[in-house]
């Protein structure tokens, strides 16, 4: 009982990583239909820049800085690269997402050095006991950083400024008719996308400390959580990837941590085998 | 008040519109038919700058709008009724029509949500309802009520009847032919020649990219082309 409750626990926290991800995948997903893979050296980037160096610098303003940067690779990718490369051809630009990614965890990797680094979190390495559970302070702070992130954007969704940002995703061509302007807006769902990397970036650090490439390995676990509940609706994806996080703790503390990727991949290839919109997803299927 | 001159109107290497010239003036309503393939929907769409024009103008009011982005013709007050309704289905009725006054910057949005209740009461009875669930007459009402929220001045309507129960179509036709009576311009796509003669004052027979014919309905009435193809013949004209 006590294991299945600290699972549980470990399980939310990752999860609740994985889904900030998977809330940028799903947004600039259904305004686009682009898969930005960039998300997770996004997210890397943004950890080093808060806990590499700078220690006399107030943390707040380290992890403010880091978020600007994640938000300004995100617009600037957009524009510069996979806006036009998209509306040519949507793969390449999904791809080259991929190949950004690589560039900028390379970079990082020249600053900073391939060794991983040890990132201390900023509430300290203090454990809570709540019942049978103890828990550390750091993954609460997660817990509540992405349920407050995750709540904005709920409340702005439905908001009316929301309504014009569902009607872009229902049917870009006609809110572009009637007046919205959408590309402005796109630009606006990729700043929210890297603010979203930007803090799970700031979150994860702590937890697996930071190296070149944990961008890549976020960012692929985020995407299969995204389409495992579906891609085509934010909320969908972020439950899938919390579930994700989830199944990934109950393997590694039932079965074996070891084989913690092969089981992300199972599911992977489950989904899309049978059920690529996601179990919970209503678009018929996958566009990319 | 719309001037389309010369246009030559495609999709990427494919020529659907040559040479075509077409106007509405100030409160006139003026309706384009002809067959499926024609190129109705591609002019409409170069009017509203979904299509680049690769030739020609269009302009507005005395200005060249050819070049001016689709988003921001709205604001001059070109309202778009696409063929197909093209609500937004997940949306609410209330929310369809927020959204596109809110577009054009309406700052009176419940105002206009009520003004276009009152000429679809039908839609008041559904204001909450999400507009994918709505019957095909609704969703027709919704998009005309949508592009009337946007208090244009040119209504644009691609195929106003299609897809519609006579009765519904009438209702439909009754509030268009309403709207261009109050001096509301509009230039409709419409397969049912009785019913665009019906609205509109003048109109133009497209075919295969071009305008083959135009004229006031009066004179159109009495065309032979326009008999044998729309009218049903001699007898049931007029
Ligand atoms: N997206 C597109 N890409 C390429 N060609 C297209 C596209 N859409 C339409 N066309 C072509 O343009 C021509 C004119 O189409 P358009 O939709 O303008 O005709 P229409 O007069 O509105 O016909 P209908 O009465 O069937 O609505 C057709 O031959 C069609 O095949
Ligand atoms: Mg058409």
């Amino acid at each position: 009982m006590e294991t299945f409750v600290l699972l549980v626990a470990g399980g939310l926290v990752t999860g609740c990583i994985y889904a900030l991800i998977a809330a940028g995948y799903a947004v600039l997903y259904t305004a686009t239909g682009f898969v930005n893979f960039a998300l997770g050296a996004q997210a890397m980037l943004a950890g080093y820049i808060t806990y590499a160096g700078f220690e006399d610098v107030p943390f707040l303003f380290r992890a403010v800085v880091a978020i600007v940067a994640s938000v300004v690779v995100s617009v600037l990718s957009w524009i510069v690269f996979y806006r036009r490369v998209s509306e040519q051809d949507m793969l390449a630009a999904v791809i080259m997402s991929f190949g950004f990614s690589i560039v900028l965890a390379e970079v990082v990797q020249l600053v900073a050095g391939g060794v991983p680094l040890p990132a201390r979190s900023p509430v300290g390495s203090g454990r809570h006991e709540l019942g049978p559970l103890s828990i550390s302070s750091h993954s609460i702070l997660v817990l509540v950083v992405s349920a407050l992130l995750f709540a904005l954007l709920a409340t702005v969704m439905s908001s009316r400024g929301g309504a014009t940002v569902r009607a872009m995703f229902q049917d870009r061509e006609m809110a572009e008719t009637l007046g919205v302007a959408t590309n402005r807006m796109t630009i606006v769902l990729f700043a929210a996308s890297g603010v979203f990397a930007g803090a799970a970036g700031i979150l994860t650090a702590p937890i697996l400390s930071l190296s070149p490439h944990m961008g890549t390995r976020l960012a692929l676990i985020a995407f299969v959580g995204a389409i495992l509940g579906g891609l085509g609706s934010i909320r969908s994806a972020i439950v899938g990837a919390i579930i994700l996080g989830m199944l990934e703790a109950f393997f590694a503390g039932y079965i074996s941590p070891d084989w913690r990727a092969t089981l992300v991949f199972g599911v992977f290839v489950v989904i899309l085998v049978l059920k690529p919109a996601g179990v919970l997803g209503r678009v018929a299927a996958v566009k990319v | 008040m719309l001037e389309v001159t010369n246009a030559e109107i495609g999709y990427g290497p494919v020529t659907v519109v040559e040479d075509l010239s077409i106007s509405v003036g100030e409160g006139e309503a003026v309706f384009l038919i002809g067959p499926n393939g024609a190129g109705k929907s591609t002019t409409l769409r170069g009017v509203l700058g979904l299509n680049r024009l690769t030739r020609g103008t269009v302009s507005w009011r005395e200005r060249d709008i050819t070049r001016l982005p689709t988003n921001k013709r709205a604001a001059l007050g070109i309202a778009l009724v696409p063929e197909g309704r093209h609500v937004f289905p997940q949306l609410t009725v209330v929310e369809n029509l927020e959204v596109a006054a809110r577009a054009v910057g309406a700052k009176d949005v419940e105002a206009r949500v009520e003004e276009v209740c009152a000429v679809f009461p039908r839609l008041a009875e559904r204001k909450g309802q999400t507009a994918g669930l709505l019957s095909g007459g609704e969703q027709q009402m919704l998009a005309i009520g949508r592009a009337l929220a946007q208090r244009p001045r040119l209504l644009v309507i691609d195929e106003l009847s299609l897809g519609l129960a006579p009765v519904v179509y009438e209702q439909v036709g009754a509030v268009v032919r309403d709207l261009a009576r109050d001096g509301l311009a509009v230039l409709l796509v419409e397969q049912n020649a009785q019913l665009a003669m019906s609205i509109c004052s003048r109109g133009y027979l497209m075919s295969h990219g071009e305008v083959v014919l135009a004229g006031m309905v009066a004179d159109l009435e009495r065309n032979n082309q326009m008999r044998e193809l729309y009218l049903g013949g001699i007898e049931k004209a007029v």
